[in-house]
């Protein structure tokens, strides 16, 4: 289906931008990890795991069960991919538009805080290693 | 038979050591572990919901479905387990260091390609095996020769994923390039988590005949089933054997054009 509505083109493209930069956050979170320890490639895995469930890249989430559909929709995987589409098909009410951007700018902005919590941090706890 | 025993207690040694490496962080293999089953879990919860939703997918019902996964999980799983080192044979290039398997007195391929085994991949195999039993009871078609065909047609599917590995190696030789290699091959390995009739063609006669997706992954389970006639499973072997041998001539050709580099 190629969207003609302008509007729905450009919310659906402000809600992918925002799905970048929670991503962007999401990812750099977990490179911080490497502040601690060295093992930083599992986590990472383990992230790919979730997201490829609950981004809605795999299927489309809504056919999920009510309660695995509540999980998914709480957590920030939701708006990398998923609620983009959603918006560009056209299939979400203004209501449920308003509400997602409003849950994915939050999520974002803890992101953001998070991370910046985490950077301070990491320098504090950072040594550097010989060859 | 003396050099066969050899190459036994070599690979025997190898694996020990890459287990005791890979088990070295417990939070690494804990996490990886949790990760590994998570996605076997992911993609069964999305294969049991769409089948709430329909009876069948391309003629097949949902324990069909599942079975083919299954037996997708269980090549995956053992390629993964015996060819881990493949992921990690760029560095051996662009360092040099593949200069130091050359001069050992035994087969370089087998150093990088089985060099190196994944204990988690071992951990998940039990659980596989079983589930692929009980799955195989419960579909009812449990025969001497279904197992027989089936059986065979895993091996033809580590034969041919063998060959998809020997491939990358020799890519990575020629142009320095295996990440992205293997990743590509894992993608297109993953298409074959559902039977490749599945797709529409040209795509399905692609993944079958081009990218022996289909004969690795989807062919053993339909033998089970007896779904595959004599003829496709001769073909499947008679592909395996030509797809093996011209890997093998395609290690043997990038072998001669290796150039070492210094660190």
């Amino acid at each position: 289906m190629i969207q003609t509505n302008i509007v729905m083109i450009l919310l659906a493209f402000a809600a992918l931008i925002m799905g970048m930069i929670l991503f962007f956050y999401f990812s750099l979170l977990l490179s911080y990890m490497g502040f601690w320890t060295p093992d930083v490639w599992a986590p990472r895995f383990l992230s790919f795991v979730f997201a490829e469930f609950f981004t809605g890249a795999l299927f489309p989430l809504d056919i999920l069960s009510a309660p695995l559909y509540f999980v998914s929709q709480s957590l920030p995987f939701f708006y990398f991919i998923y609620f983009p589409l959603k918006v560009y098909l056209g299939q979400l009410s203004s209501l449920a538009i308003i509400q997602g951007f409003f849950v994915g700018l939050l999520w974002t902005v803890g992101l953001w805080g998070f991370a910046r919590i985490v950077w301070t941090q990491g320098l504090r706890a950072y040594t550097a290693e010989g060859k | 038979m003396n050099s066969v025993k050899r190459y036994v207690r070599i690979w025997w040694k190898l694996t020990m050591s890459s287990f005791m490496i890979s088990l070295l962080s417990r939070f690494n293999a804990v996490v990886f572990f949790a990760g590994k089953f998570l996605r076997f879990l992911f993609f069964l919860v999305f294969l049991l919901t769409v089948f709430t939703r329909t009876e069948s997918l391309a003629g097949y019902t949902g324990s069909q479905m599942i079975f083919f996964y299954l037996s997708f999980n269980l090549i995956d799983t053992v390629t993964q387990l015996l060819f881990r080192e493949v992921y990690r044979f760029r560095p051996l290039i662009v360092s040099g260091d593949f200069d130091f398997a050359l001069v050992k007195p035994m087969s370089p391929l087998l150093r990088v390609l089985v060099g190196g085994a994944d204990p988690l991949d071992l951990g998940m195999l039990p659980f596989y095996i079983s589930a692929v039993i009980y799955m195989a009871g419960r579909l009812g078609y449990v025969s001497g020769i279904n197992i027989v065909f089936y059986v065979l047609l895993l091996v033809n599917g580590l034969i041919i994923s063998t060959g998809f590995h020997i491939l990358v190696l020799a890519l990575g030789i020629l142009a320095t390039e295996v990440d992205h290699a293997i990743m590509i091959f894992r993608d297109v390995i993953n298409m074959g988590r559902i039977p490749t009739d599945l797709y529409h063609e040209p795509l399905r006669s692609v993944l079958t005949f081009v990218l022996p997706v289909g004969l690795m992954m989807t062919f053993p389970a339909k033998a089970f089933m007896g779904l595959l006639s004599p003829w496709m499973i001769l073909f499947s072997f008679v592909l395996g054997l030509l797809f093996i041998v011209l890997c093998l001539k395609a290690w043997r050709f990038a072998l001669s054009q290796y150039s070492s580099a210094s660190s």
